[in-house]
């Protein structure tokens, strides 16, 4: 039963976007996160963030999306 | 977004990197945590989606306001997506649930046990074992 689930894990991998536009699928659950590179402002510095950088060094990541600047948040 | 700012340090200890992400533009970002009281104290990066391509990809776009949903994603160091929370247009997070779902998802990865309903750390796990099914 564990070895399923496993490969099931990696079938659904496979199966996600790993190009942002090409990324039909809307991610959910036990999804791959959709890699991706944004801009940021970080500590008064325009810096340039990677998703994989952080995943590369061992950490889980909270994504908190938020509607817009100047608002409740 | 203070109030994850209030709960930085925790999620450091968690080894949780901290990302906000919304389409407002780079400049707007900095603006605002040089400006807003609340978003002063953030000490994370604030990304910027302004071409919605991120929004899009994880299902949170308002393709009518061209803003995202109010909602969380917990991604696993293997990038996997465990968790994905999409919160009413009124309501605002419960950050605390949020370190609970992480200390669950590391407790649970630590022990193989599962996690109860408002379990909190210090509290056992359940052992998933057919045997009990219908016990509990």
């Amino acid at each position: 039963m564990e070895i399923n689930k496993d490969l099931d894990k990696v079938d659904k991998a496979d199966d996600a976007c790993q190009k942002l536009v090409q990324c039909t699928k809307e991610i959910t659950r036990d999804d791959k996160a959709p890699l991706f590179e944004a801009e940021a402002y970080y500590r008064g510095k325009q810096v340039t963030i990677k998703l994989d950088d952080y995943l590369n060094k061992g950490k889980w990541v909270m994504l908190f999306f938020y509607s817009s600047d100047f608002t409740f948040v | 977004m203070a109030a994850v700012a209030d709960q930085y340090e925790e999620f450091k200890k968690l080894g949780v990197e901290v990302l906000g992400i919304s389409t407002d533009s780079v400049y707007a970002h900095k603006v605002f945590a040089e400006t807003s009281p609340s978003a002063k104290k953030v000490q994370y990066p604030l990304a910027s989606d302004r071409n919605q391509q991120i929004s899009r990809a994880y299902g949170v776009l308002d393709v009518e306001k061209g803003a995202a949903y109010r909602a969380t994603f917990f991604i696993d160091p293997e990038g996997i997506v465990t968790t994905k929370l999409i919160y009413p247009r009124e309501v605002g997070r419960n950050i605390y649930e949020h370190i609970r779902i992480i200390q669950g998802l590391q407790y649970g990865r630590e022990t193989g046990l599962g996690i109860p309903a408002n379990w909190v750390p210090g509290m056992p796990g359940l052992v998933r074992d057919f045997r009990f099914v219908g016990r509990i």
